[in-house]
């Protein structure tokens, strides 16, 4: 029932996400800008993505999958 | 033999093709340390090159040097004989089975280094419509681990490119070989298959969001012999866990960006719900502030908040009625608080092209509350200020 729940609420963000207004090209300069990217900067995301789960018990789901961590 | 192939093949591929918009080398060297005394030294480097019309190529490399707490020369100050490591817990090349673990990684009283490295070799194709294509193969090699990872995937913008729609494939052919006599606690092969779906998506001129989702299945040896139970009359009892894992992961982003005068900023908050088949679930927060001081300088505050329930096996004492049993403290319930400042800035057009053009710097600062056996484990002292610190200094070249 939850997983359920958990994907009817996951369609409803899709479609409201692909539904919103465009920004048009022009208009696209800040969107651009390195402060305003999703992911960090890429070296930074192999070292975070090699530290965490060295450290915690979870791992992927962000940046990228886990696995190959031999720790 | 495979590292040394993706080494030269990166290298003809940079020196055999022309400059172009995009190409670059990053470079980053991460320290990072812990009130135990355990150091990592952590080189890590990135090329990415164009070799043909919509193609190119990125070749990554990392070592990892660790001292002080070590899987192969075990922990600093133990006094036990062979030490072991409480990030991990891991004895020396010794042939007995005697303990005291430390919690995070484990360390050498001798002053050794144990060595890691790991490469990865990718091609990307862009099409200019929209559509990214890229495939990679990775290896790594630890003293006691080593692994094998082919991975595949994409992206696709539509909507005017307002909408990104991204996924992701990997496999990992892995084996763990423990040292001396852990050999005969455990080891063997272990493989995870990982698939990831994502899509992003441009709100107005100055937001977007994004979401991520993530499933992993673990098969075969999934632990390391390092991490005993202690019985009730204080013996030791090896390390058994479940030869499968499933993982499901979900995160949720959202980037604002604002003015502060004429300088862009922007808050970046994302959280991430993991939960696996080991009834172990977690929950992390990070928030991102990022400003432009000046056109060509950011600054960029951090804060993480992670936790997680425990494995349902988890324990530091076996009753003897159980099936699975583990000491790692990965695996144990915690909490852990990351604050952290980065500073990034461009260097002058003018120094020339073997000066790099960009270089940043960054400390993160990490307090958790760790939670195992103190018999085995190097925990860290509750309250502590200090506990573990990450410091990172980067340059890239446009090349």
């Amino acid at each position: 029932m939850n997983r359920l729940i958990l994907g009817i609420a996951l369609v409803g963000i899709v479609s409201s996400f692909t539904g919103c207004a465009m920004v048009h090209q022009k208009d696209r300069e800040w969107l651009s800008d390195p402060v305003m990217q999703r992911s960090t900067d890429k070296l930074e995301g192999t070292l975070d993505g090699d530290n965490f789960p060295r450290r915690e018990g979870s791992t992927g789901g962000s940046s990228g999958a886990g696995g190959g961590c031999g720790c | 033999m495979l590292k040394r192939t993706l080494l030269t093949t990166a290298l003809f591929s940079c020196l055999a093709f022309a400059s172009e918009e995009g190409d670059k080398l990053d470079t980053k060297f991460e320290v990072f340390h812990d009130r135990n005394d355990v150091t990592a030294l952590s080189p890590v480097m990135s090329l990415t090159k164009s070799i043909a019309r919509n193609f190119s190529i990125d070749w990554e490399a990392q070592l990892d040097a660790v001292t002080g707490a070590s899987r192969q020369w075990g922990t600093k100050g133990s006094g036990q004989n062979p030490p072991l490591d409480a990030s991990t817990g891991a004895s020396g090349k010794a042939t007995t089975v005697s303990h005291v673990l430390d919690g995070i990684s484990g360390a050498s009283g001798k002053g050794d280094w144990e060595l890691r490295g790991g490469t990865k070799l990718g091609v990307t194709w862009t099409d200019k419509k929209g559509g990214v294509l890229n495939g990679s193969l990775y290896a790594s090699k630890e003293s006691d681990y080593k692994s094998f990872s082919p991975a595949i995937g994409g992206s696709w913008d539509f909507g005017e490119r307002n909408t990104t729609v991204s996924w992701g494939a990997s496999w990992f052919f892995d084996r763990e070989s423990p040292y001396g006599a852990w050999a005969l606690l455990g080891g063997g092969a272990k493989r995870v298959q990982s698939y990831n779906l994502g899509l992003s998506q441009t709100l107005t001129p100055l937001s977007l969001a994004g979401l991520t989702a993530t499933v992993t299945r673990t098969t075969g040896y999934i632990g390391h012999p390092y991490n005993p139970v202690s019985t009730v009359d204080s013996g030791l009892l090896a390390e058994y866990l479940p030869e499968k894992k499933d993982a499901v992961a979900l995160a949720a982003q959202f980037v604002q960006g604002f003015h502060l005068g004429d300088l862009l900023g922007s808050v970046n908050s994302e959280y991430r719900w993991y939960t696996d088949s080991w009834n172990l679930r977690s929950h992390t927060l990070t928030v991102r502030w990022s400003q432009h001081l000046s056109d060509a300088s950011v600054l960029r505050l951090q804060a993480r908040v992670y936790t997680q329930t425990g494995a349902a096996f988890a324990s530091t004492h076996d009753l003897g009625n159980e099936l699975y049993r583990t000491a790692d403290i990965r695996f144990f319930p915690f909490n852990s608080y990351l604050l952290g400042a980065k500073f990034s800035s461009e260097l002058p057009e003018a120094w020339g092209a073997l000066l790099p053009r960009r270089w940043d710097i960054s400390y993160d600062h990490l307090v958790r509350d760790t939670k195992g056996n103190p018999a085995l484990y190097q925990l860290y002292a509750a309250n502590a200020w200090y506990m573990q610190g990450t410091a990172r200094l980067g340059f890239s070249w446009d090349i």
